[in-house]
């Protein structure tokens, strides 16, 4: 074998490994359907969370996982699947139907407090598309707003300037958004209790005073973590301390 | 009583010179017995160092005093007090007696002091300044006996006529067990005031107060064939909160003792508890003897798993107040947990509710039992409200403690309560709680699972991806351009007309054999070809160019004269064939033609 094919081998390998990950990861997410047809749902739950572990993710495998983990009646891990699956894809309508389903069988209801119509709005806004999607559809809209305006210096008698900048007065506007959407995604971190009667308490220590008790599917933002402990946060302002295991991250 | 005599000035000899007279000297006795006729007497100034008792028993205090007769103290600190602590002082006075005509002022600083230890303990010599001068007390030596032991399940601390008995229910209990203590005081002499200096610490213990007076109830008791009056000071159940060996420390009471002694003076001091008082009032700190206290660990031994620490002896009882409701209509649960022990510390047993039942925080009340064990009973109360219809089991409920008198764990249970929850009428299944949407979603099933392939991503994975990049590369390009196509023409500009001119033929060749379409259009696009080809080479940029024009520019720019002829022939046939109809052939020997006189043209003509 010769030096130059040696090197190309040794460029290739990545991508042939890659490849391989990639195959390897669609043959199980095959055996997790199967078993999920075969109504073995634990079987299902066990090869979809396999390819979580190998960090893969799609949000058509978080929402089938949800689904198994449902039928499962693991009430924590299908909220768990389906706020992972609206995470990947916000607009996904089915994922969302079968959290707020899901979300019937959670024990803790917590009434969020109320938020002005104009900044519920500009959430909702936000949260159809994920930070990615924004950063895409932006780029895009940048690219045609630049060529329209190379365009119009080119072709002057075109007569398209109003257009160019009230495009780039959207586009910046877009921006913004894109970039609070990205700090956001960065700063939120959120979780689901699992467990019953999960104990809260006042410092990262079972010693510390036990503040009050969640049960098992509840959304909580994370604050921070110590050790193996989370300080949560619910939306009605009550904050505590857990240990990890009673909590999975989203 | 220990004194120390001082110089005085005044009594020092006098001397006078020899040249004073007898006469003088008489003159001065005279002045001398008048004086003494109308100035009261005063008597030489005596300072004395004293204790109101050289023989003490460990934790009474003494008295310590220094005195001057005829002579003011001005300064006076106490140094060198190894064995003593100082409770308080100095507390100075002043005062002046006549007896007999003679005037005798009495100047005093007082000190009270607690012995240390026991044994033979010093005060030493200490210095007090008096009218200016420094005298020097003598040391004073006290006897301080040890304090009694410990007796029975109890100990007593203070003098034979005077003490503090602490008393404990017992002297080796359970951790979490109750511990009474009891302090009473005894007493022989009258005792005119009392207050608490300070309270035990009881590191160790979680303490309930049972009993603490305003007033001294004093009733009489026999000791060892003695009669005493006694009062109980303070009463304190104690839960220890740990095991091994604790500790009640002592509490210390302030006595104020009323002595049948002759009052020598009037202290506004140590009168201050009544001034109509026969004796005069003493002060006595007086602490309680330290108990050792043995706690037991819980035995581990038979320890059932949902045991939670409670010590004593409860019962659990309770229930639901309706066992059959509609849908959305609250019950109560009360849990009832009474009996005997600690209840503030008492953890409620865990009710694990079905997870469709809303359970609100349980109101708790307690209720202390009377007396002095502590115990009573502890209420909670579980508001229900069942939001979905159906039959529920709360299941039993479970109360593991440790019984301390028998040493072993029992377990109070009640339950389990069931609950029918009957459908509420009106077709709704559920109004409050959930919202419109999700009434609308109640009992249905999830949507089937998917079937498209899943577009995989690397989890972690930035967002800025090479595509985006790519984007943003191109748009900067975009916005870029007019400037960079600017740049572009200044640039060619300045490399110089050659590249337009040697440039021509190619463009006026290219433009010729593109021409397509009708003859006419053909022929106008030959012409527009020869005016960019003439444009470019003579830097002008005229539309359009006749043949004689065409014949007056290339003269003007000194064309070379066969292969302007040649072109101006062609030019002249084409003008001519645009203009008429001619067939497809004419066309295409008139484009040879035209592409050959130009490059005749171009290779020979040097600008």
């Amino acid at each position: 074998m010769g030096r130059l094919s040696r090197w190309l081998l040794l460029l290739l390998l990545p991508v042939l490994a890659l490849t391989a990950a990639v195959k390897e990861v669609d043959r199980r997410y095959q055996r997790g359907l199967q078993a999920y047809a075969n109504q073995q749902w634990a079987l299902a739950v066990q090869e979809f969370e396999s390819i979580v572990a190998s960090s893969y993710g799609s949000e058509v495998l978080y929402y089938n996982l949800g689904n198994a983990y449902y039928r499962l009646e693991d009430i924590a891990g299908a909220v768990w699947a389906y706020e992972k699956a609206l995470l990947l894809d916000p607009n996904d309508e089915d994922a969302r139907y079968n959290l707020s389903l899901t979300n019937l069988r959670v024990p803790d209801r917590i009434e969020p407090p109320e938020v002005p119509l104009f900044i519920r709005f500009y959430r909702s806004v936000r949260g159809s598309f994920t930070p990615a999607e924004w950063i895409q559809w932006v780029s895009v809209l940048m690219l045609v707003i630049a060529a329209l305006f190379a365009l119009g210096k080119w072709r002057p008698r075109l007569c398209i300037g109003w257009l160019t900048a009230s495009g780039m007065v959207l586009v910046a506007l877009l921006a913004l958004v894109t970039v609070d959407s990205l700090i956001t995604a960065s700063q939120t971190r959120t979780g689901i209790i699992y467990g019953d009667a999960v104990g809260v308490y006042s410092a990262p220590t079972e010693r510390s005073t036990r503040l009050f008790e969640l049960h098992r599917g509840l959304k909580v933002d994370i604050n921070e973590q110590a050790g193996d402990w989370y300080q949560i946060e619910l939306l009605d302002g009550k904050a505590g301390w857990l240990p990890e295991e009673r909590l999975r991250a989203l | 009583m220990i004194s120390a005599d001082i110089e005085n000035a005044a009594q020092q000899p006098i001397r006078y010179s020899m040249l004073s007279t007898f006469r003088a000297y008489q003159l001065v006795i005279i002045a001398g017995l008048v004086m003494s006729a109308v100035v009261p007497g005063r008597a030489a100034p005596k300072v004395v160092a004293q204790v109101s008792d050289k023989r003490v028993v460990e934790g009474q205090s003494i008295t310590f005093e220094i005195r001057s007769e005829n002579g003011r103290i001005q300064i006076a600190t106490l140094l060198g007090l190894k064995d003593f602590e100082l409770l308080s002082g100095p507390s100075s006075s002043h005062s002046v007696q006549v007896i007999n005509g003679a005037v005798t002022s009495i100047s005093s600083y007082r000190w009270t002091l607690m012995p240390k230890r026991s044994g033979r303990l010093e005060i030493p010599a200490q210095t007090v300044t008096v009218d200016g001068r420094r005298v020097r007390t003598e040391l004073i030596s006290i006897q301080v006996e040890p304090a009694g032991a410990a007796t029975g399940g109890g100990a007593q601390g203070g003098t034979s006529s005077l003490f503090i008995l602490t008393q404990v229910d017992r002297e080796e209990l359970y951790r979490g067990e109750q511990l009474t203590v009891t302090w009473t005081l005894y007493t022989k002499v009258n005792i005119s005031g009392w207050e608490v200096v300070s309270l035990p610490n009881l590191t160790g213990f979680w303490t309930e107060e049972l009993f603490a007076p305003s007033k001294l109830q004093l009733r009489e008791e026999l000791i060892e064939g003695q009669r005493y009056y006694s009062a109980v000071v303070r009463r304190l159940a104690l839960f220890p909160t740990r095991s091994g060996a604790l500790e009640v420390d002592p509490l210390v009471l302030k006595i104020g003792v009323q002595s049948r002694r002759r009052r020598r003076s009037r202290d506004p001091f140590f009168d201050d508890f009544s001034f109509l008082s026969p004796g005069r009032v003493e002060n006595k700190v007086l602490p309680s003897p330290a108990l050792k206290i043995q706690v037991k660990p819980i035995p581990t031994s038979g320890r059932p798993a949902d045991y939670r620490g409670v010590v004593g002896d409860f019962t659990l009882s309770g229930g639901l107040d309706y066992h059959e409701v509609e849908q959305d209509q609250a019950v109560t649960l009360t849990v009832i947990i009474s009996g005997r022990g600690n209840t503030k510390t008492l953890e409620a047993p865990a009710v694990r509710f079905p997870s469709s039942l809303e359970v609100f925080d349980p109101k708790v009340s307690a209720e202390p039992s009377l007396g002095d064990v502590v115990g009573g009973s502890k209420t909670l109360e579980y508001v229900i409200i069942p939001r979905l219809a159906g039959e529920f089991t709360i299941p039993p409920i479970r109360l593991t403690y440790f019984e301390p008198r028998d040493g072993q764990f029992l377990t109070s249970t009640i339950g389990p309560f069931r609950l029918k929850v009957a459908p509420r009428p009106g077709g709704v299944v559920s109004t409050t709680g959930f919202s419109r949407q999700e009434v609308a979603i109640l009992g249905k099933d999830i949507r089937f699972r998917k079937s498209t392939r899943p577009r995989w991503l690397k989890t972690g994975q930035g967002w800025y991806t090479p595509g985006i990049l790519l984007l943003n590369v191109a748009t900067m390009f975009f916005f870029m351009a007019p400037w960079l196509g600017q740049r572009v023409r200044v640039l060619a500009t300045a490399v110089g007309p050659g590249l337009m001119v040697r440039r021509a033929y190619v463009a006026a060749q290219a433009m010729i054999e593109k021409a397509s379409g009708e003859p006419a259009q053909i022929y106008g696009q030959f012409s527009r070809a020869v005016t960019l080809y003439l444009n470019r080479r003579v830097g002008r940029n005229d539309q359009e160019y006749t043949v004689d024009e065409v014949a007056a520019l290339l003269d003007r720019n000194g064309a070379p004269s066969e292969q302007r002829d040649r072109l101006l022939e062609v030019l002249r046939q084409s003008t001519a064939a645009r203009f008429a109809p001619v067939v497809l052939g004419d066309v295409e020997n008139d484009r040879a033609a035209l592409l050959a006189a130009l490059k005749e043209l171009d290779r020979q003509w040097v600008a």
